[in-house]
């Protein structure tokens, strides 16, 4: 599998891990996806194997309770705010100065949040996609995919993963974090080493 | 790739423009629709609004760009702020991007309260709420649904609940707030002077204030006339147990003896018709019944009430001289919350009478008449009617009928479900506000909760509310929705426009989109016959000759101020006073009919024993009610609130400023925050700010901070209209 075929795969795995569990989607899409990647060679192969699909309708309604406890609204305060504006922009407001970024990446390749997934643009789900999408297209987009992970995903999913693992009660989010901050590590590795950028440089560019 | 993986077929592919990479369906994208460039920082543009951060409502600008709401200015041409924006106002934008805001609508999964919960799709909402409503309106009648609102966004719920065929529909604003106040007004003179009070403030040139702490408790047009006048020179004396900001602007400051206002006001009334300081002409000309009130208030002598309120005699013959020497450019100013004793009707009768001796009314400096801008609602067939009397009395003959069946009793509400009486009430709907925080008795709101088979909560924001929902609807929030329109009575008459400054944000719906789909599922459609809140604004405004395109461009369209029609009397015009004398009442003949004009005598309140205090809460000019604590921005200016006490009370107790202390009353119910030691309190009284000590913890920001004074604030009523005496609480202070 192309190298960027395969980043494409696990950017769309790990938003669809992140996504909300609905059975279909996890049988037909997550699993074969997940099979898929994990019969190929790479350091990502572990990880894809360690994850543990849920097994029946129990165990994906009780993830799907976990999924809101988690991420949309529990009895304490919603543990893990699944938004990067939330991480970059001071914890106390969403739909911030980083959101415009990644709403402008979208605009420029004709995208925008599906209104049903009542997604904002900085909701994880989305950023991952979206990375999928560059990712999908063999490094002609390497500026943008340079921009969205350097500005936005490098710089919060290694906290969001944290506070995931930290916080949820079930086996599957810790494995799909732990899969999240290993491939969001390797793309920040292999991206800087390809163009010999770093962080600072993507600021300057996206200003410029 | 996996050939068993047909994405084509998968549902969350249904919809046209949806994204698939690499032949996966994305869960989350889609195609715009048409396709277009990255766009750099776009200008910016402005649509018109009121504010909702607090019931003055504001006109407002809201500068928008790149689709979002960036900042909140006020609209110049708003009689209700001319163009200045509060704290609050500002703050509004984190009503909308507060993280902990409510996002999607949520299905209750475990215990009611535990916190699980299930993100449902909106047509699953509303097919669960509608089989419920329509059950259980099946078993125990269309009265079985209790609504309880708000906030701006409460009317279509209104509609709602009243073309379900229920009476029960209720706000706080009569019961828990203003209730006492504008029946007075509405008794005496027949001209309740409403929410956004019509005082000439500006050209007002002494103002007794009975605890209308005014820089705090601030609406900005209201703050702004009142600022002019002292600037000006107005006189002010301010009357409150506790030396607030006002207080600070005031020539003097009376630290009356808590809930003792209406002996002091009778006491005034009493020296005005003893001495003749009255308006002897507008008395002749205007009113009725001077020779009984002045037998009835003969006993009130300066004297007594010194005794009662700790008002020197002689202070109050003075004030009373003073006040007639302004007028007719002269108020007493009522509080805006009159909910304090077992008997604020008669204080709001009091400061009624006491303006009408005055002769204010018509007058400059006194009260104006408003003008209206009457846009006509739309065509609607007429509401079934309900069998059943309301279960909270209100209006109800036998019961509390001069509590006003609009807005009705909330705390009474809440006993009747809690009781179950007069009849079962099954099904609870509200939209907005806290009964937790806003009543004084959480118990009675966990029992009434307790006692429901089914309740649906419609709100921006998590509260300690609306987490016992079994259906949790998250509204787009006031910059993100079109509204009905507001229309004014000031001296200017005005409608103007709520205007969506962004599409709402995550999965939420504006509240008449949420209604007119459960009107459709419900059978009653014919209440919501236009497609959105612009339609039916858009069809109100065609009658009344005016359009929203026409309205969108300035925001507000106004009738200009005609002296004449604001101050006939200024004029030689005569004052119109819809009571049923046509006259204005000093003795109100409803009342009497009523068998209720006791109402006009003094009745004894509580007082505190050794080591007790007068309990007190009122606002700060941060917060409103318990809605905003949450709000990092407000939380930011205040973030809890103290235990104001007076350093010979504290010192009593070992307290110190700063020492964590708890507050009991004799009811066992405790809070705990920290003192602050203050001169700026009477010695027998403690205060704390509103609105504070949330326990829901999906409120990050306020979550434990402070003491909620509504566990603490009394339960009594008044024995006539049914309205909360909150003020009647005695509490004992311990260092912790
Ligand atoms: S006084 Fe402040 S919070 Fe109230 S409506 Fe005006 S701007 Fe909004």
């Amino acid at each position: 599998m192309a190298e960027h075929d395969i980043r494409m795969k696990l950017h769309l795995l790990c938003a669809g891990l992140f996504a909300e569990p609905e059975a279909e989607h996890l049988e037909h899409v997550l699993r074969p996806l997940a099979a898929e990647l994990g019969q190929t060679d790479g350091p990502w192969q572990e990880g894809v194997r360690a994850l543990p699909f849920p097994e029946g309708g129990r165990e994906t309604a009780q993830l799907g309770l976990e999924y809101n406890r988690l991420f949309v609204l529990a009895k304490g305060h919603v543990p893990v705010q699944p938004y990067g504006g939330y991480w970059l922009d001071g914890k106390s407001t969403l739909y911030g100065p980083s959101l415009r970024t990644v709403e402008r990446i979208m605009a420029a390749e004709g995208l925008e949040p599906a209104q049903a997934s009542g997604l904002a643009p900085d909701h994880v789900v989305c950023e991952l996609e979206l990375m999928a999408h560059l990712a999908s297209q063999g490094g002609k987009k390497a500026p943008l995919e340079k921009t969205l992970l350097f500005n936005h995903l490098a710089r919060w999913t290694p906290d969001f993963c944290r506070a995931v693992m930290e916080n949820t009660r079930e086996e599957f989010y810790c494995a799909a974090a732990k899969l999240l901050e290993e491939t969001v590590a390797r793309d920040e590795a292999r991206l800087a080493a390809h163009m010999g950028r770093t962080a600072g440089d993507a600021d300057e560019e996206e200003q410029a | 790739m996996s050939k068993t993986t047909d994405p084509s077929r998968r549902r969350f592919l249904g919809g046209a423009g949806l994204l698939a990479v690499g032949g996966y369906p994305a869960r989350a994208l889609a195609r715009v629709k048409a396709p277009h460039a990255a766009e750099m920082l776009g200008p910016s543009r402005e649509v018109f609004s009121f504010c909702d951060m607090c019931y003055w409502r504001c006109g407002l600008k809201i500068r928008v760009r790149d689709g979002r709401a960036v900042k909140i200015e006020g609209n110049p041409e708003h009689p209700n702020n001319r163009g200045v924006v509060c704290a609050k106002g500002n703050a509004g934008l984190m009503a909308a991007y507060d993280p902990d805001r409510l996002k999607f609508p949520l299905l209750r999964m475990g215990e009611r309260g535990a916190g699980k919960w299930k993100r449902i799709s909106w047509d699953e909402a509303y097919d669960r709420i509608a089989a419920a409503f329509l059950k259980a309106k099946e078993q125990y009648g269309p009265e079985t649904l209790a609504m309880i609102g708000h906030g701006t966004w409460e009317k279509p719920y209104h509609r709602l609940a009243h073309a379900f065929g229920t009476p029960n529909t209720t706000s706080p604003v009569f019961g828990l707030c203003c209730g006492p106040r504008d029946v007075a007004n509405q008794l005496v003179a027949g001209r309740p002077l409403g929410g956004n009070e019509t005082l000439d403030l500006e050209n007002c040139r002494y103002f007794l204030m009975m605890g209308r702490n005014i820089t705090e408790s601030l609406h900005n047009g209201e703050t702004l006339g009142w600022v002019e006048a002292v600037a000006k020179g107005a006189q002010v004396v301010y009357v409150d147990p506790r030396y607030t900001i006002t207080a600070s602007k005031a020539k003097e400051w009376l630290p009356i003896r808590p809930l003792t206002d209406h002996a002091f006001l009778l006491a005034l009334i009493r020296v005005m018709i003893e001495e003749r300081l009255y308006d002897t002409e507008f008395v002749a000309a205007y009113t009725l019944g001077l020779e009984e009130l002045e037998r009835r208030v003969a006993r009130y002598t300066p004297e007594w009430a010194e005794e009662e309120c700790g008002i020197a005699a002689k202070d109050i013959r003075r004030i009373a001289r003073e006040l007639a020497a302004h007028a007719p450019a002269a108020l007493v100013y009522s509080p805006r919350r009159l909910t304090r004793t077992s008997n604020d009707l008669g204080t709001g009768l009091a400061i009624s009478i006491l303006n009408t001796l005055l002769g204010v009314w018509d007058r400059e400096g006194g009260i104006f008449s408003p003008l209206s801008f009457p846009v006509p609602e739309p065509d609607l067939p007429p509401f079934p009617h309900a069998d059943a009397p309301r279960a909270d009395g209100a209006g109800v003959e036998g019961v509390w009928p001069l509590a006003n069946a609009q807005y009705g009793l909330t705390n009474q509400m809440w006993s009747a479900i809690a009781e179950q009486k007069p009849y079962p009430i099954k099904l609870l709907l509200t939209a907005g506000g806290n009964g937790f925080m806003n009543s004084t008795d959480f118990d009675a709101i966990r029992r009434a909760i307790g006692q429901l088979d089914f309740f649906v909560a419609a709100d921006i924001a998590p509260n300690e509310m609306n987490q016992y929902a079994d259906i949790l609807l998250p509204e787009a929030s006031y910059l993100e929705r079109y509204d009905d329109l507001q229309t004014g009575g000031a001296k200017e008459g005005f409608v103007a426009v709520r205007m969506p400054a962004m599409k709402p944000l995550h999965d939420t719906r504006d509240a008449w989109t949420i209604c007119k789909q459960l009107a459709g599922r419900l059978g009653l459609g014919a209440w919501f016959p236009h497609a959105s809140a612009a339609e039916l604004i858009d069809e109100r405004l065609k009658k009344a000759g005016l359009s929203l395109a026409e309205l969108e461009t300035k925001g507000i369209v106004k009738k200009p101020a005609d002296p004449a029609r604001n101050f006939p009397r200024e004029h030689g015009l005569p004052s119109v006073f819809p009571t049923p004398s046509g006259k204005v009442e000093l003795v109100p003949s409803r009342l009497k009919a009523l068998g209720m004009d006791d109402a006009l005598d003094y009745l004894p309140q509580v007082r505190p024993q050794d080591g007790e205090f007068h309990f007190t809460f009122g606002r700060v000019g941060f917060h409103t009610h318990a809605r905003t604590q949450n709000n990092p921005w407000l939380a930011d200016l205040m973030g809890e609130n103290e235990l104001w006490i007076h350093p010979d009370a504290a010192s009593r107790q070992g307290i110190r400023d700063g020492d964590r202390v708890e507050v009991a009353d004799r009811n066992s119910r405790k809070e705990t925050l920290r003192a602050k030691v203050t001169r700026r309190i009477r010695p027998d009284t403690v205060f704390m700010v509103h609105g504070f000590g949330h326990f829901d913890p999906r409120m990050r920001t306020a979550h434990g901070k402070g003491a909620a004074d509504a566990n603490l604030a009394s339960r009594d009523r008044d024995g006539h209209l049914g309205t909360v005496a909150m003020g009647r609480s005695l509490v004992r202070v311990r260092k912790l």
